[in-house]
């Protein structure tokens, strides 16, 4: 009995220090978040310039001619950028992008190569064989990446591009869409969707766009503002996979502090009962002996009365 | 004139001017309120930008400047590959990041060890002409 006590309140400290342990990266991803989203916020400005500035470019610029823009008939070889994290106990962010990955995968192409952000995209796929350029996987960036990192990444890829090595260059990442929901997300990166180019992002509210005065030419300017808007879109995708990581993580630990508190109060009312049921069979041992050792005065002073009656 | 400037991982600066001066690879230009709408790409170099008697200096290794608006609503806007305050620059830093930028470009000549090159040298430049 005392032993299954004992048991008992080892697992519930147990259980409690796990759960110190889960609080604390709960309340360490809480602070990450928010950083993490401060940062895609902030970045967020060059993206728009960058795209409104393409645009007015590329209307200027007249026939498209860029090699990083003209699609090519052939699009079975692609390369794909996997955003994932270095760190696990992240719930489901990790194998939700890679399942999206391997999915687009499978939708475009049959050859791949793939660049890979993170440790756990790297060894998932290694260990399915996939051939794995060590230049080609970007570690211990994923909680922060910077702009040195989206253009090393941008540059492997870019230059895969334009040496024919693949058709397309594909991003898949996690989108941060708000602090309860992060989706991953497949975007073109190469070459440059032309759809892009022509949409226009304030709905027209602008209106007639300004008619610029260049310098150098526009088609030099274009060439110029291509590959920096590879590296932006890049830095947006890494920049929001590590809200989501952060997001995904918080959102894992909080479920596993109040998993423990659940099985903190199961294992302490299997304590109290276990307690109550030794206390008890305690007691009876006691009034069992207390009976047993007044038994005999009892008959005796009945005996005693016998005669006295 | 509303002027700012943002680079990709944050705005760098934002406020009123009454002229920007920087370098595209035509030289250098300033650019004042109601001009033409102005598309220019940037050198590694110098921007400036000046109000009144204040003047705020950038170190720009890259990017983008593009003016445009009414009169009365005009705006600059720098797209920098990085911005940095050049009173910050410690000369010899940049003199050692200059020189390992040669040795980089001496081991494996291609053109982005050309343009780092070009980078740090007008970085040394800027930074020992600061004040002039």
């Amino acid at each position: 009995m005392a032993q299954q006590l004992r048991a008992i309140k080892r697992r519930i400290t147990s259980v409690k220090s796990t759960q110190k342990i889960t609080r604390a990266m709960e309340l360490i991803a809480s602070s990450r978040v928010i950083k993490a989203q401060q940062r895609v916020n902030a970045a967020r400005p060059y993206a728009e310039e960058m795209r409104r500035l393409m645009t007015s470019v590329a209307e200027r610029a007249g026939t498209i001619d860029h090699p990083l823009l003209s699609a090519r008939a052939d699009l079975s070889r692609v390369g794909t950028i996997v955003a994932s994290s270095d760190r696990g106990l992240a719930g489901a962010y990790n194998s939700n992008v890679i399942r999206a990955a391997e999915r687009d995968m499978d939708r475009h192409g049959k050859d791949n190569m793939l660049f890979l952000v993170g440790k756990k995209a790297v060894s998932y796929f290694r260990f399915r064989g996939y051939d794995i350029d060590a230049e080609r996987t970007w570690q211990g960036i994923s909680d922060r990446p910077s702009i040195e990192d989206a253009r090393d990444i941008a540059r492997a890829a870019t230059s895969a591009f334009a040496e024919g090595h693949v058709d397309q260059v594909r991003l898949v990442f996690t989108r941060y869409e708000s602090a309860m929901t992060q989706r991953p997300t497949v975007v073109q990166l190469l070459p440059l969707p032309r759809e892009e180019l022509r949409e226009d992002d304030d709905g027209g509210q602008e209106g007639a766009r300004p008619q610029y005065e260049f310098e150098p030419e526009p088609s030099d300017i274009l060439g110029l503002l291509v590959p920096r808007y590879v590296e932006g879109n890049i830095l947006q995708g890494l920049l929001e996979a590590a809200a989501s990581e952060h997001a995904a993580r918080r959102r894992a630990m909080k479920a596993a502090t109040d998993n423990a508190d659940d099985l903190i109060d199961d294992l302490t009312r299997t304590f109290n009962q276990a307690r109550q049921a030794e206390i008890t069979t305690e007691i009876m041992e006691v009034v069992g002996g207390a009976e047993a050792l007044s038994a005999p005065v009892a008959l005796e002073s009945r005996g005693g009365g016998i005669p006295g009656g | 004139m509303d002027v700012s400037i943002v680079s990709p991982e944050e705005k760098v600066w934002q406020g009123e001017a009454d002229r920007v001066v920087a370098r595209s690879p035509e030289g250098e230009f300033a650019i004042l309120r109601g001009h033409i709408p102005f598309l220019a790409a940037l050198v590694p170099g110098r921007v400036a930008v000046v109000s009144g008697d204040d003047r705020k200096e950038f170190f720009v290794p890259g990017g983008f400047l593009e003016a445009s608006g009414s009169m009365d609503d005009y705006h600059v806007i720098i797209l920098a590959d990085d911005a940095e305050d050049i009173a910050g620059i410690d000369l010899e830093d940049a003199r050692k990041r200059y020189e390992e930028a040669q040795r980089r470009r001496q081991e494996d000549a291609d053109d982005r060890s050309e343009a780092m090159m070009r980078i740090e040298m007008a970085r040394v430049e800027i930074a020992e002409s600061r004040g002039q």
